[in-house]
């Protein structure tokens, strides 16, 4: 259909030099053919669309009932080909702050990993339009898993399930590009009794061009991954908050994060305090830890 | 909520609750959920063997185009095609450029090199990210006709879980 259109769109566009010249009678033609065109394009953009919704993105499992579910949902009018895998990963960050999720096939060496022993049913699946499908993930660990919280990250990748659309570049020359998206959740298996909690490493805060830029680098205690939140407020020398900020922070090993405050001048100081609240995962999947506060001044 | 008080609710009710939620009827995306749209296909138009052709991520008509509705911080990479390939072997490099990403969430803009990948964060009152790729098709003088394909995928990883 995209094809065809394309093809009876295609003999407009060279007219559109001779606009300026045309006839009334000629212009409405070309207006309606240009209306046209443009319901057909919004059309065909409609009827291309894919897309797939995922729900949770983020899985807690325990040792007791060792499954979870993954609802996904199709809400556009082509099929989309599912395929779930495993791999192992968790945020790290740069010596900037920026984070990022590494993913292996095979977890390092000394890495608490589930991906070995979990398994997707269905690990296949097509997702008809307006389709929803849960997703179980079943746990087989072995039997001599210790206490323990076990990290993997779950893969959905989807496929639009017809052939990609062949572009005519020439009388006998075609383009076809496939567009397929990767959405990856995050898994939590748990075992026994497990505790967390964090330690500032280090702090430090000082005035660049881009504004007020403060770095905190923390490390996790216990067995199970920190998931909680940080506000950070820049202070002046009366202590009254000048401008803060607030985001979502995992800690899984260690983690550096920054913030660069451009309109806090007066600032001379950071307060900040790190809890475990996050309501969005379900507040009972959480690890609760003391809360961590503390400040920095200004180098 | 118990168990309980939950299930004085007509079975019917429930369902449709549940249709309501999965379908994402509400315009807000709902918690811990992603929602991905492939949008609209990299489309190189007419290629002429011997000279490039080069789509920017602000063609509106050409780019490929992603919706990315969800809340919080992503990392989002693409693993790109060096070439387009045809069954027998023939190919046609595609370049994508250090400014041929595009993320627009509400009025805020970012440009990105589509190699190295972009993080996002979408707050509370944004509903999604819209991203844009661009490229250039590099045919060679000479290259041969037939069916050229490749595959574009996009990575979308949450950052903060």
């Amino acid at each position: 259909m995209h094809e065809d259109a394309m093809r009876a769109v295609a003999p407009e566009a060279p007219e559109a030099g001779d606009t300026p010249a045309l006839r009334p009678a000629a212009r409405r033609r070309t207006r309606l053919a240009a209306a046209g065109t443009v319901v057909m394009l919004t059309a065909l953009s409609a009827v291309w669309a894919r897309a797939v919704s995922v729900s949770p993105m983020s899985i807690f499992m325990d040792h007791t009932t060792r499954t979870g579910t993954i609802t996904l949902y199709n809400p556009n009018p082509l099929p989309e080909e599912i395929d779930i895998t495993f791999a192992f990963g968790y945020p790290v960050s740069d010596s900037a702050g920026d984070v990022s999720v590494p993913l292996y096939e095979q977890a390092p060496d000394g890495e608490p990993s589930a991906t070995e022993w979990l398994r997707a049913f269905p690990r296949r699946l097509v997702l008809e339009p307006g389709q929803q499908q849960v997703v179980r993930i079943l746990a087989q660990p072995p039997a001599d898993l210790p206490d323990g919280e076990f990290w993997s990250r779950i893969l959905i990748t989807a496929t639009g399930g017809r052939p990609p659309v062949e572009q005519q570049v020439q009388q006998d020359v075609r383009v076809a590009i496939t567009m397929r998206t990767i959405v990856v959740a995050s898994l939590n298996y748990r075992k026994g009794r497990v505790t967390t909690g964090l330690d500032v490493t280090d702090a430090d805060l000082v005035r660049t061009d881009g504004g007020l830029q403060f770095t905190l680098d923390v490390s996790r205690r216990g067995e199970a991954a920190w998931l909680g939140r940080i506000r950070v407020q820049a202070l002046d020398a009366s202590d009254r908050v000048v401008a803060e900020q607030e985001d979502v922070i995992s800690v899984y090993r260690s983690l550096r994060r920054r913030f660069v405050f451009p309109d806090a001048d007066g600032a001379v100081r950071i307060r900040y305090a790190l809890e475990t609240e996050r309501p969005e995962l379900g507040q009972s999947n959480i690890i609760t830890a003391p809360t961590v506060t503390g400040t920095t001044d200004l180098r | 909520m118990t168990v309980g008080r939950r299930s004085r609710l007509p079975r019917t009710a429930w369902l449709v609750l549940a249709g309501v939620v999965a379908s994402g009827a509400s315009s807000a995306p709902a918690l811990s959920q992603v929602l991905v749209t492939a949008d609209q296909q990299l489309d190189f138009g007419l290629l002429t063997p011997g000279v490039p052709m080069t789509v920017v991520p602000t063609d509106v008509a050409r780019r490929a185009a992603y919706t990315v509705a969800t809340r919080g911080r992503y990392a989002i990479t693409f693993q790109l095609p060096s070439h387009l390939v045809e069954v027998h072997g023939a190919a046609v490099p595609v370049a994508f450029g250090d400014s041929d990403g595009r993320v627009e969430i509400r009025h805020r803009v970012t440009t990105f090199d589509p190699a190295a990948g972009v993080s996002i964060h979408i707050n509370p009152a944004d509903s999604d990210a819209r991203i844009y790729l661009g490229g250039t098709a590099q045919p060679a003088p000479g290259t041969p006709a037939g069916s050229y394909s490749a595959t574009i995928i996009m990575m979308i990883v949450p950052t903060g879980t």
